[in-house]
């Protein structure tokens, strides 16, 4: 209750005291702020817990977000990597589950897993899943109305809004997997194996796609009608199925609706 | 029949309305939502109300919202906010604000509530309640925070008490002089968490008994219960930790037949949110809050009642 003040740091208006303090919590090297302890001592220690509730809980939440990750690269590593993410992107939002979101484009440009490129597509995989399990609800599209449609093959069709088609380079899908089994078994990094994330009801669902099936998703997911996808997988590889394609993508729950594209004779000249 | 028709034109987003009650309640955990659930099919899981963290429910859909609709369709809640940085120097977040409110308007609480804290600076949240000095600048920016966000909600929130590791050389308010100015001038209520001031008075080196008397306890309209870990600081004194982690202490049931020999009966959870147990420990938990609780329901408050109906 006085007012009698010999510190320096006593008459600073909240904000910089909040700078001080802020910064002082991300960087280790930084001295506690001044004014700030017991009866107004230095007391390091005491500073230290809100340092390390900080830490600790990012570190927590990209645990939580990237368990796969965290199996195939080992808690050691995992939480470096975590660390040096969370000092170069600390959250912007109270919402914890959107965290990390950028963790897939930090992984593609960290030097010392310069070697290991398939982590960030790993990351873009568990970001998808997490994106997924908090997406709206939203009905999936369901086989009667495909099975009622008139010209189906003029259809295209409108992705879940849970839905996430991811093409890979490496064994994604069993990479992916990595976060059932502990501790994380060798995985064979030869060949590619796309993903397929999609939230029919509650929970989210992974799906292998490979070869042809990813070129048939991927003319979907872009717009293109259904006969234009077939023709692309068949391209591709004779060998396509285009029933079994369709049955997993009703399955899964990857699109959500159906429409028209409007007819090339309807469209107005490009030019007058 | 009358019941029916009205109750199949409420919208979906009706739920049993009212306070909370004076009982013991539980935080909830997602991993204990379907023992929960399957216990109250059998009319067994008796809590008095459960409270969420408002941020795990800012997402669109999905599993949480779910879990807390089916909760929600059964017992009374309550919204704890832990990300609006009150205790900041610069303005509340409008869309932190937008989100939290949808979130009342969802649910539609018998109690919201925040913190005497701050988590936001420039645009980083840091994702940990920071303690606050108490000047007449900070009581003026907590005070403008409070009001802003009743008005946005449209409806009275609690402010909780921290537990701090550190005093700042500029307080020049107590703590419970600085939260009754903040009661009065808002006309917000207060969020008494007996674990936190057990906290401070340690590692402040005050009497937690004293604390509570002085407290201005005729705000208080729910109460906090938590286990903490234990520390030394720089120079060995004592340390205590709101770790969240373990059973609340026995000094901490004490302070809290303290509080409630002045109280009387006040909602009061169970707060478990680190190395979280099975149900049933978090249960027996409450059930010892219950217990208490019991013992206190002919307080101070009904005789005072009856009293004024003489009159």
């Amino acid at each position: 209750m006085t007012a009698a003040r010999s510190r320096n740091d006593s008459d600073l208006p909240h904000v910089l005291r909040m700078a001080h303090f802020a910064d002082a919590l991300l960087n280790p090297e930084e001295e506690p702020p001044q004014g700030v302890g017991r009866e107004g001592e230095p007391a390091p220690k005491r500073f230290a817990v809100y340092r390390n509730n900080v830490v600790v809980s990012l570190i927590e939440a990209m645990k939580q977000a990237y368990p796969s990750l965290l199996a195939i690269m080992g808690e050691e590593n995992f939480t470096q990597v975590a660390r040096h993410f969370i000092s170069a992107h600390p959250p912007q939002t109270a919402m914890m589950q959107t965290y990390g979101g950028p963790f897939a484009e930090f992984l593609e440009n960290y030097r010392p897993l310069a070697k290991s490129p398939f982590l960030a597509d790993v990351a873009r995989a568990e970001r998808a899943w997490l994106t997924a399990y908090h997406a709206v609800d939203w009905p999936v599209l369901s086989p009667g109305e495909l099975s009622m449609a008139r010209d189906p093959s003029e259809l295209v069709f409108h992705p879940h809004p849970a839905a996430c088609l991811l093409p890979s380079n490496y064994p994604l899908f069993d990479l992916f997997n990595a976060r059932e089994t502990w501790p994380c078994p060798g995985i064979d990094l030869a060949g590619a194996q796309g993903a397929l994330i999609t939230r029919p009801q509650l929970d989210c669902m992974i799906a292998r796609l490979d070869g042809t099936d990813m070129v048939f998703f991927a003319a979907l997911f872009d717009g293109k009608t259904l006969e234009t996808a077939v023709t692309a997988a068949i391209e591709a590889d004779g060998g396509f199925i285009p029933a079994e394609a369709i049955n997993l993508a009703l399955a899964t729950g990857a699109f959500c609706s159906l429409s028209r594209p409007p007819l090339p004779s309807s469209n107005p000249p490009a030019t007058g | 029949m009358t019941a029916t028709i009205l109750s199949a034109n409420l919208p979906p987003s009706a739920f049993p309305a009212g306070p909370l009650p004076p009982r013991a309640g539980v935080g909830l955990k997602s991993q204990h939502v379907e023992d929960i659930l399957a216990a109250n099919e059998g009319s067994s899981a008796d809590i008095g109300f459960f409270e969420v963290h408002a941020e795990n429910y800012m997402g669109a859909g999905g599993k949480p919202h779910d879990q807390l609709r089916r909760i929600r369709e059964r017992y009374p809640l309550s919204v704890h906010g832990v990300g609006m940085s009150i205790g900041g120097a610069q303005p509340i977040d409008r869309q932190h604000l937008a989100r939290f409110k949808a979130v009342v308007e969802r649910y539609q609480p018998g109690m919201v509530s925040e913190h005497l804290a701050w988590s936001t600076h420039d645009d980083v949240f840091y994702n940990d309640l920071l303690p606050v000095p108490y000047t007449d600048e900070t009581l003026r920016l907590v005070t403008e925070h409070v009001d802003e966000v009743q008005n946005a909600i449209g409806r009275q929130i609690l402010i909780e008490n921290p537990s701090t590791y550190v005093t700042f050389a500029e307080s020049t308010w107590s703590e419970f002089e600085f939260m009754k100015e903040v009661a009065r001038s808002t006309g917000c209520g207060l969020l008494f968490d007996v674990n936190n001031v057990y906290i401070s008075a340690t590692n402040h080196g005050y009497s937690p008994e004293a604390y509570i008397d002085a407290y201005p306890l005729e705000y208080v309209q729910e109460i906090h219960l938590a286990g903490h870990a234990s520390d030394r600081d720089d120079n060995g004194n004592p340390l205590l930790i709101d770790a969240h982690d373990r059973p609340v202490c026995s000094d901490v049931w004490t302070l809290y037949r303290r509080t409630l020999t002045r109280t009387g009966p006040l909602p009061s959870l169970i707060e478990w949110d680190n190395e979280v147990p099975d149900w049933p420990v978090l249960e027996a938990e409450a059930a010892i809050a219950e217990q208490i609780l019991g013992s206190n329901r002919h307080p101070v408050r009904p005789a005072r009642k009856a009293a004024l109906e003489i009159l």
